[in-house]
């Protein structure tokens, strides 16, 4: 895909006259397409990223990209730091659908963040920055514009909708596997209380990985597709889990910071209280997940719908997930049993 | 399966040869970021495979006849998901030997797939 065909897709958005002068892929995941792009249109400059879907769509569940611009949109007017949406376009016969945003400068891929030293100051806030950032996404405000987001059904809790939800798509793998056996068992024995909580906005997929992170500090949340409305604990969790550390284990939160300072920005930007063993519920929950989704993952390459080495390796790449699983239930047990 | 030792250079070391004309030849090659890292994916997954031939089958003869020695002797995996489903590793007499059974296994599979993973976690301790 080159800058002029770009050009073409661009302007089906924007509806006025459009120039890309430099086109970038940019790392993403498997199932969407992001380009940066340098553009001039109606006469002025504009950084901007084109976020499209992939031929082949991976999740039923995801948002579709009108509705992830119309929730950047809400999140934008709710303080949450992401980029300026600006244009959107539902797709035709031979353009897919995408929007596109101000390109907000800043590293995504989470190695690099970990790792890079001008990134030092930044990581030092990072924790408690993503604290204070998921709070004032957990208070927005879920109005009736907002009613396309998955939620639990009628009468159902956020926790029993993550158990259905799983617990389906084992089914449909039949794969055989104990460890998720053991571990749906687990997390049915041993459902958090949810005091009575309000389910809230959730942005499903918050960790390092999918935040821009600038040498001056986190600059944008990123990736809103697997939005939802759930318990707030899925979110604080979901940071925590060792595969988004990176292989900076010690530093539970994605690799930069601790869980003490997590919850530090939480309570700091009004975070409703934090129930740390709803939190521990939600992190085995979340390993679970990641780990039967790198096998339906494998299972796209399988079954010939989306032949790629990177889907089919995840299958394997789950062994370091279900290691986790089995790890956290081993220190549950102990501490119970002391 | 064992690769045949007959034959040189071995499935190991054709496996390995390939990996290495991967990292060392294509990938300083590729400028975009996604196929240079799908790139790295598949150089990795070679090495894997090349661990899982040196390893042989032996090591997942032996966790099938761990499964039948657990409690209540499950005859397979499809036995032993439907017990721990109904209940039956839910007391922690049952519940221990299951955590150790399943560590066992998923670090069988780390062996191949990422040896480094579980030295990692280890030493954190």
């Amino acid at each position: 895909m080159n800058a002029q065909a770009l050009e073409e897709t661009l302007r089906k958005a924007v509806g006025q006259p459009v120039t890309v002068t430099r086109a970038a892929p940019l790392a993403g995941g498997a199932s969407m397409e992001t380009w940066s792009l340098d553009a001039t249109v109606n006469g002025a400059p504009e950084r901007l990223v084109l976020r499209r879907d992939m031929a082949v769509n991976m999740y039923a569940a995801a948002l579709t990209r009108a509705q992830e611009f119309h929730l950047l949109g809400v999140a934008h007017r709710a303080g949450v730091m992401v980029p300026l949406p600006r244009w959107c376009y539902a797709g035709d016969e031979s353009t897919r659908p995408f929007f596109v945003m101000n390109r907000v400068d800043g590293e995504s891929v989470g190695r690099k963040v970990v790792k890079l030293p001008e990134l030092a100051a930044a990581r030092a806030a990072m924790a408690r920055e993503m604290g204070r950032q998921l709070a004032r996404i957990h208070a927005v405000a879920l109005t009736d514009d907002l009613a396309f987001l998955p939620r639990p059904r009628a009468g159902e809790r956020p926790f029993e909708e993550a158990l259905r939800a799983t617990r389906a798509i084992v089914d449909g793998l039949a794969r055989d596997n104990p460890v998720w056996a053991y571990a749906l068992r687990w997390l049915a024995t041993h459902a958090p209380d949810e005091g009575g909580r309000a389910p809230v906005l959730v942005h499903g997929d918050f960790r390092v990985g999918n935040l821009l992170v600038a040498p001056s500090g986190l600059a944008a949340v990123i990736d809103w597709e697997f939005a939802h409305v759930g318990d707030m604990h899925e979110d604080l969790a979901w940071p925590t889990l060792r595969d988004w550390r990176f292989e900076r284990d010690a530093l539970t939160v994605g690799g930069v910071g601790t869980v003490d300072d997590l919850l530090a920005g939480y309570a700091e930007a009004g975070g409703a209280p934090v129930d740390r063993r709803a939190m521990a519920w939600w992190e085995i929950m979340g390993n679970l997940r990641w780990s039967v989704m790198c096998h339906a993952q494998a299972e796209r390459h399988l079954s010939g719908k989306d032949r790629s080495v990177e889907l089919a390796s995840l299958g394997r790449k789950s062994a370091e997930i279900e290691w986790e699983i089995v790890d956290l239930i081993e220190r549950h047990a102990q501490e119970h049993t002391l | 399966m064992k690769a045949i030792p007959s034959l040189r250079p071995t499935a190991e070391e054709l496996l390995d040869a390939a990996r290495e004309h991967i990292v060392n030849k294509v990938i300083p090659t590729i400028a975009d970021p996604q196929l240079r890292f799908q790139t790295l994916v598949a150089a990795h997954v070679l090495g894997v495979v090349g661990r899982e031939l040196s390893a042989g089958t032996a090591p997942f003869k032996h966790v099938q006849s761990e499964v039948r020695a657990l409690p209540g002797a499950p005859a397979d995996d499809g036995a032993l998901c439907a017990a721990i489903a109904a209940g039956a590793f839910d007391d922690e007499a049952a519940g221990a030997p299951l955590r150790q059974h399943l560590r066992m296994r998923t670090e069988l599979a780390l062996m191949a797939w990422n040896p480094l993973f579980v030295m990692r976690v280890k030493a954190e301790r």
